[in-house]
């Protein structure tokens, strides 16, 4: 069993010139973890998700490492919050695409996906070994299900 | 193995090379500086350079001991979060003014820096001023490149506040208030100019709204605290470390036994009320957070100049560096602090001062003693501590800043910090060299 017999193909993404709001809207209306991020030819540049966009919120310097023990020390205010994510969401995806994320081949093997599950936490991205085209995404439930003996669908991200 | 040639030149030729292509190798960071350390000392054993029990007593387990305690200290200190409260605080106590807090939070970083690892000290100080800066919606840089400045300068105050500091005080038995009297006045001149220039740089031209400072006057300084139970203990032991370092003649202690002493008290503290499965763990975690890597770092360079000591290579080098200053000590002081700065700035610090150690140790009969040649420490301290700033690269604590202001998205870019280090550093040399001037001669 390989990551191309499990994962969901042609999966939603968003291009890595599209605005941050428009991302935030796809992974807000269906919950997503991550959204796959795009080239104009449609190659993996990386993910984005609901961790990245709430990073985006806070100091950087609070949600790298493990710098400062707590922001609790700042002004707790939902409207500082909403203003910050009005000010960047008409920027662009790519200032904030996670690029270092992990991604397998659809010959990539199930075992190693679900190591992969295991340390990364997220979705993962498939992609074709030579062009690094976008094909498809697995999920941890793709995996569970799978090992369950539930069939694989009903998606939630 | 194989002995080297017992012949004067080929005795000094393989020590000399090995000593050369390892500090080659460490300055080209190319391969990790302990690794590179710890092979070379090992090589020098293994053929012979120097016997094994020789190796063992080139290492200074005192400079060892002193830094693995205070590195102990820190890192069950940092899990209280007083840093980041002291931080707060002082931007409160400036109004919040931008220009205001550059001075001060680079003077607490001074202060802490003199009694801390420098490296550690800017590791709790700066994610902090990172938050305040973008509150106060204000560049970060200044702020960083003043605490990059503070660090060195204060750590230069003190036998604990900088490595090179630690080596020279060890290797010469130069007590905490002999680098306090002999340096700390030079420490202050230097940090009240730096901070003028900081203020006329940068500080004149940082403006806030009064929006955003008034963000910074809502922080509530006392969430900063994440281990309101540590507070207390981890003061009352670094303040204890620093009086029975003070005193550490009279109790006829070495500093790195009092520095041991002080972690183990702050371990026991932290980890004694805590349930008893987690003790292990808590004092695991505690030595987890010592730089290894410098500890392993020192380790062998030490063997190294002891291999290369043993071949009489320093006693060849101690001979030229008279003859270039004509066996003048003032001459040779201002040599060592000008020579110091610019190779400190440019390569780390540790090799040198510790190839230096012997070296001066070597010359002081020729100026009547080791009495006589203090003046010759003190330069060597200023000019290795102070010659850190000139260049990113120039210090540990400077690779620190830098380093997190990168993954935070405030990078430093290596030419922009170094046009404005380098001359700023040479003017703090220039000061010393007037203090050592009327100081020691």
């Amino acid at each position: 069993m390989s990551c191309g017999d499990i994962m969901s193909a042609n999966p939603q993404a968003v291009r890595e010139g599209d605005t941050i709001g428009e991302a935030a809207a796809k992974i807000i209306a269906h919950a997503y973890i991550n959204l796959p991020v795009v080239d104009e030819n449609g190659r993996l540049v990386g993910l984005f998700g609901i961790y990245d966009l709430l990073a985006l919120l806070v100091p950087r310097v609070a949600v790298i490492g493990n710098l400062l023990p707590n922001i609790r020390f700042l002004k707790d205010d939902v409207s500082d919050l909403q203003q910050k994510y009005a000010r960047l969401k008409e920027s662009p995806v790519r200032r904030a695409v996670n690029r270092e994320a992990v991604r397998v081949y659809p010959d990539t093997p199930l075992i190693e996906a679900v190591r992969l599950f295991c340390r990364n936490h997220m979705t993962i991205p498939v992609v074709e070994r030579d062009t690094e085209r976008l094909v498809g995404m697995i999920s941890y439930w793709d995996a569970a299900r799978l090992i369950a003996g539930a069939a694989p669908g009903d998606r939630r991200e | 193995m194989t002995q080297p040639d017992s012949s004067g030149t080929s005795a000094m030729l393989f020590p000399a090379a090995l000593f050369l292509v390892s500090y080659a190798v460490i300055m080209t960071e190319r391969v990790n500086r302990a690794v590179v350390a710890i092979l070379a000392g090992g090589i020098a054993v293994a053929f012979g350079f120097l016997a094994q029990e020789e190796a063992v007593s080139a290492i200074d387990f005192n400079t060892l001991a002193l830094l693995i305690g205070t590195m102990i200290i820190v890192a069950i200190t940092k899990k209280s979060g007083i840093f980041g409260y002291l931080a707060i605080k002082t931007a409160q106590v400036m109004r919040a003014s931008p220009a205001g807090i550059l001075a001060a939070l680079a003077a607490v970083t001074a202060v802490i820096s003199a009694f801390l690892p420098n490296a550690t000290t800017v590791l709790f100080i700066v994610p902090v001023t990172l938050v305040i800066a973008a509150e106060l919606g204000v560049p970060a840089y200044p702020f960083l490149f003043a605490e990059i400045f503070a660090s060195n300068i204060g750590g230069t105050a003190t036998l604990i506040g900088d490595p090179p500091n630690i080596l020279i005080g060890s290797a010469a038995h130069l007590s905490f208030d002999d680098f306090l009297v002999a340096l700390g006045p030079a420490v202050i001149a230097v940090f009240a100019v730096q901070t003028i220039m900081m203020h006329l740089i940068w500080g004149r031209r940082l403006k806030s709204g009064s929006e955003e400072r008034a963000r910074i006057m809502a922080m509530k300084a006392q969430s900063a605290i994440a281990d309101g139970r540590l507070v207390r203990p981890a003061l009352g032991v670094i303040a204890s470390l620093i009086v029975a370092l003070a005193f550490a003649a009279p109790l006829r202690l070495e500093v790195g036994t009092i520095a041991l002493i002080a972690a183990a008290i702050l371990m026991l503290i932290d980890h004694w009320p805590r349930p008893k499965h987690e003790h292990t763990e808590t004092v695991a975690s505690a030595f987890q957070d010592v730089d290894w890597v410098t500890i392993f770092f020192f380790i062998g360079l030490f063997v190294i100049v002891g291999a290369i000591a043993k071949a009489g290579i320093l006693d060849y080098l101690g001979r030229e560096l008279l003859a270039f200053t004509g066996g003048n000590l003032r001459v040779t002081a201002l040599a060592l602090l000008w020579g110091g700065a610019i190779l400190s700035a440019l390569i780390d610090n540790i090799p040198f001062v510790i190839t230096l150690i012997p070296l001066i140790k070597g010359i002081a009969p020729s100026f009547g003693g080791e009495s006589a040649i203090l003046p010759l420490w003190w330069a060597l301290a200023l000019g290795a501590c102070l010659g850190g700033n000139g260049t990113l690269i120039g210090s540990a604590a400077n690779l620190t800043v830098a380093g997190i202001a990168e993954r935070s998205g405030a990078a430093i870019s290596f030419w922009r910090y170094n046009r404005t280090a380098f001359p700023l550093m040479l003017l703090q040399i220039l000061i010393c060299h007037a203090y050592v001037v009327w100081r020691f001669f």
